[in-house]
């Protein structure tokens, strides 16, 4: 498996105040990694940094083995990275179907993006019914699956959901996570920014787990399910590396 | 903040520098030299008194000269044209006729009226966001002058006014400018200038930390439409007449490119920006008026010094934000 | 006055007020700054039609031409003179991320610039030209009359709001503005290109602009190098009680402006028309106060998180 993203020794900054200092961590293409720790870890900077929201302020990422950092954020929106930034932030004075539409007139190649737009539809029927009328009248939940439809538009090589299921209500929360595990077996690569460790662990092949602005654990899913030590450096234990 | 700064500075090292400067200015004997540092000493009232504001709180005001012009009118009521008072201005009421102020109390009380108007709008308008209260400012600046032009048994409307007693020479100016850093650095070190400049950086941690935005905004509004009265007032008994159109769009542009050219942010780069920007102003004006290179006349077309400035302001914007000085201070040590 | 001419009057005014509006809404929307320089642009545009000179006797220059050529031209010079305005004083200023203030201070620098230069070159006398004197006409419409330019800046502003909001709607590049107007990092994230947005953006605003130029000549044929300033207020006002960031409501707040400024000034008693302006500009700061989302608040305004 190729590495698709490589972030190594990433810090930021805001003002003169450290918000991740030396963060290291890969994802693999077709990799579905999650990021879980509590408020404050630096799991939101971490991803608007990789899509070129925030600028690094020390360290290098590389999206598919090219320096990606200083890009601008439309452009590493144009090379395949898309991110569905926490609060969902649909446009709310544009119709569910020119949220839509926005996204699809961002990649050229008409027949396949229609195509595409119909099974982004079929993932989530709601945005069919609601297509005409205004996104800011969706739900919270309807809201999110809009998020995720508008990125998956843009046919994305990596798409980065941050908190999805924040604010949603439980029901909603599993249609998302139902939705990414169907991306997920059609190779998509993923990287999930939640704050739940069981549904990080039951999803995720690998967890990284921040905390302070550093990464203090990390392995696979697998091994790390039922690892006692892993809830407890979550929750502020000493963390053995 | 380090509290544990001389308490002296910037204000004490400021002030010698000006001093210094008249001094100088009045032993090289160059009138022309001596003019314009005067005329730099009451823009510096100006300027101190916008930088009040807008340092502290960091939003933009285009405004403030209307306040310069309020100050300008009540001191012209309490002082003018003894005599003929009521000729110019029929519709002063009959205490203001009488009236004949000691030009001291005369620009003080210039100044309150300007503050008592701040007050009033700045109840309203300081409750708005940034943006909100640029343009609500602006719009002030264009009532001021659209009623004080056509108020014309007060004003002489669009006419000029003359027979201001000309009182302000450099020495004048000098202590004014003076008493306006104390009074800008006195604010900024006090618990009030503190509070709104936590506002300007984080209003929400302000707030969170028990700030009252608005009302924080409101005192340095207040005050510095004070200060900028009395900078009105004595502008005034400077050139001896007025006019509403003095106090409009281009001392605005200068008073604000005189802030913004030193650094918005710190008392030195007002000081910095005002002297710099009278000493262009000034040069330029003399290449208007012309100049000998050995047989060579050459003379600058007039109105180039009004373009040089507003190529100078928007350099500066583009390739030095923080002005000249930034938010450093004179005889201050950077705060880590 | 009759009613109908009252009616001419007022929207034919509040047209022109609602083309400046949408101009300086356009630009407000992708880059959250009053465009101070808009007004200015205005000036420039008019300014345009004579050659410069320090002459009392303006000689037409662009204004002598046909219309063919007129129209384009000073269309053209106007929009040039905008985008080169953001390529100057505003695009280095955002690739740093400069806060609000340096922006709005930039556009008052650009706006200064331009009436320095403008007194520069043609001095500050006020000179007269003469464009399309067909267009100064009165119209005989069952025995009222009205001024044939004012019914053309009504057509005019019809046809151009039509135009404008047809792009915005129903074209890519207006959808992809319509989306960084309301979250540009957002639009920046899906790949909305910022630079080719903000270019449209001030490309339209620059060609509002030099139709103003040209319906405001046409009627009143007096240049002036400070004539865009109270244009611009009305735009700012405009923008304002449309709510900010609203650009239909920006339309909507010019017209009104417009409208009512004429009724005022017709139904006004005499001694008190000359506060008109002092009452105007208070609107801005009661409106800012009352109703800061304007006083057309969009449809799916209150479902906005």
């Amino acid at each position: 498996m190729s590495t698709l993203l490589q972030v190594e020794s990433l810090g930021v900054r805001y003002g003169s105040i450290p918000a991740v200092r030396d963060i290291t961590f890969y994802v693999d293409a077709g990799e579905a990694v999650c990021f879980v720790g509590p408020n404050g870890a630096g799991k939101s900077t971490t991803v608007l940094t990789v899509a070129g929201l925030l600028a690094p302020h020390t360290g290098h990422i590389r999206f598919d083995g090219r320096a990606i950092d200083g890009t601008s954020a439309e452009d590493i929106a144009q090379l395949g990275v898309s991110l569905v930034p926490e609060g969902r932030r649909i446009f709310s004075r544009l119709t569910v179907g020119e949220n839509l539409k926005l996204a699809k007139s961002l990649r050229p190649g008409s027949a396949a993006a229609t195509r595409l737009l119909d099974r982004v539809l079929e993932l989530f029927p709601i945005l069919r019914e609601r297509y005409d009328g205004y996104a800011g009248l969706l739900s919270g939940g309807e809201q999110q699956q809009l998020a995720i439809a508008r990125a998956l538009l843009t046919q994305p090589r990596l798409l980065i959901v941050d908190e999805p299921s924040l604010g949603l209500a439980p029901k909603y929360v599993d249609l998302v996570f139902a939705a990414f595990a169907h991306l997920r077996a059609e190779n998509m690569t993923l990287l999930i920014v939640e704050q739940s460790i069981r549904r990080a662990l039951a999803f995720a092949d690998r967890v990284y787990l921040l905390r302070s602005g550093a990464i203090v654990r990390h392995g696979r899913a697998a091994d790390l399910r039922g690892d006692a030590d892993f809830e407890s450096a979550y929750f502020g234990g000493a963390a053995t590396p | 903040m380090n509290l544990r700064r001389p308490r002296l500075f910037p204000a004490t090292g400021l002030i010698a520098v000006l001093a210094v400067l008249a001094v100088g200015s009045r032993l090289w004997g160059n009138t022309l030299v001596e003019g314009a540092l005067t005329e730099a000493l009451l823009y510096l009232v100006l300027v101190v008194g916008l930088s009040i504001f807008v340092g502290n709180s960091g939003v933009v005001s285009f405004g403030h000269i209307g306040f310069a012009a309020i100050g300008a009118y009540a001191s012209a009521w309490q002082t003018c044209c003894t005599g003929f008072r009521g000729v110019f201005m029929p519709g002063l009421p009959t205490f203001l006729l009488e009236l004949d102020m000691p030009v001291v109390t005369a620009a003080l009380l210039a100044g309150l009226l300007a503050a008592l108007v701040a007050a009033v709008v700045g109840i309203a308008i300081m409750r708005l966001g940034g943006i909100a209260i640029s343009i609500a400012l602006l719009s002030l600046l264009f009532i001021v002058k659209s009623v004080y032009e056509n108020w014309d048994s007060v004003t002489a409307g669009q006419s000029s006014l003359v027979g201001l007693p000309l009182y302000v020479d450099l020495w004048v100016a000098l202590a004014w400018a003076a008493g306006a850093i104390v009074v800008a650095q006195i604010y900024q070190r006090s618990a009030f200038g503190l509070k709104l400049r936590a506002v300007r950086d984080d209003e929400a941690a302000a707030r969170a930390c028990g700030v009252t935005p608005w009302i924080q905004r409101l005192i340095a509004f207040v005050l510095s439409a004070f200060v900028a009265g009395v900078g009105g007032a004595l502008y005034g008994h400077y050139l001896g007449t007025l006019a509403v159109s003095i106090f409009w769009l281009d001392m605005t542009f200068v008073t604000i490119a005189m802030l913004v050219l030193g650094g918005m942010r710190s008392l030195t780069g007002a000081v910095v920006g005002t002297l710099a920007v009278t000493a262009t102003r000034e040069i330029l004006r003399s290449l208007e008026r012309g100049v000998d290179l050995g047989t060579l006349h050459w003379q600058a077309p007039q109105g180039s010094q009004e373009i040089v400035l507003a190529l100078i302001l928007l350099g500066i914007l583009v390739f030095r934000p923080e002005g000249l000085v930034g938010d450093r201070e004179l005889g201050v040590r950077k705060a880590v | 006055m009759s009613p109908i001419q009252l009616a001419v009057d007022a929207l034919s005014l509040g047209g022109q007020f609602a083309l400046i509006a949408l101009g300086i809404g356009l630009i407000f929307g992708v880059m959250r700054m009053i465009n101070f320089a808009h007004g200015d642009l205005i000036t420039f545009g008019a300014y345009a039609l004579v050659v410069p000179s320090a002459a009392d006797m303006a000689v037409p220059f662009v204004g002598a031409w046909s219309a063919w050529f007129l129209i384009p031209s000073t269309l053209g010079i106007v929009m040039l003179a905008t985008l080169a305005g953001e390529r100057v004083a505003f695009r280095p200023l955002r690739r740093r991320h400069a806060d609000g203030t340096s922006l709005l201070i930039s556009s008052f620098a650009v706006g200064y610039l331009i009436q320095s230069v403008i007194l520069f070159v043609h001095t500050g006398r006020p000179k007269s030209v003469s464009i399309f004197p067909g267009l100064t006409r009165h119209l005989e419409i069952a025995s009222v009359r009205v001024s044939l330019i004012d019914v053309v800046t009504i057509l005019v502003t019809i046809a151009l709001l039509l135009v404008v909001l047809t792009f915005l709607r129903f074209t890519r590049a207006g959808l992809h503005l319509r989306a960084a107007s309301e979250d540009f990092s957002m639009a920046k994230l899906l790949g909305v290109r910022a630079d080719r947005v903000i270019f449209v953006a001030f490309g339209i605003s620059g060609l509002l602009a030099g139709v103003v130029s040209l319906l405001y000549v046409a009627k009143t044929g007096v240049l002036d190098s400070r004539m865009g300033v109270p244009l611009a207020i009305a735009g700012f006002v405009g923008t304002v009680i449309g709510g900010m960031g609203n650009l239909a409501g920006a339309v909507a707040g010019g017209l009104f402006l417009g409208i009512a400024s004429t009724l005022l000034q017709a139904l006004l008693p005499e001694a008190l028309r000359p506060a008109r302006d002092a009452f105007v500009y208070g609107l801005v700061i009661v409106i800012l106060l009352v109703r800061p989302g304007g006083l057309f608040v969009p449809r799916n305004a209150a479902v906005r998180i």
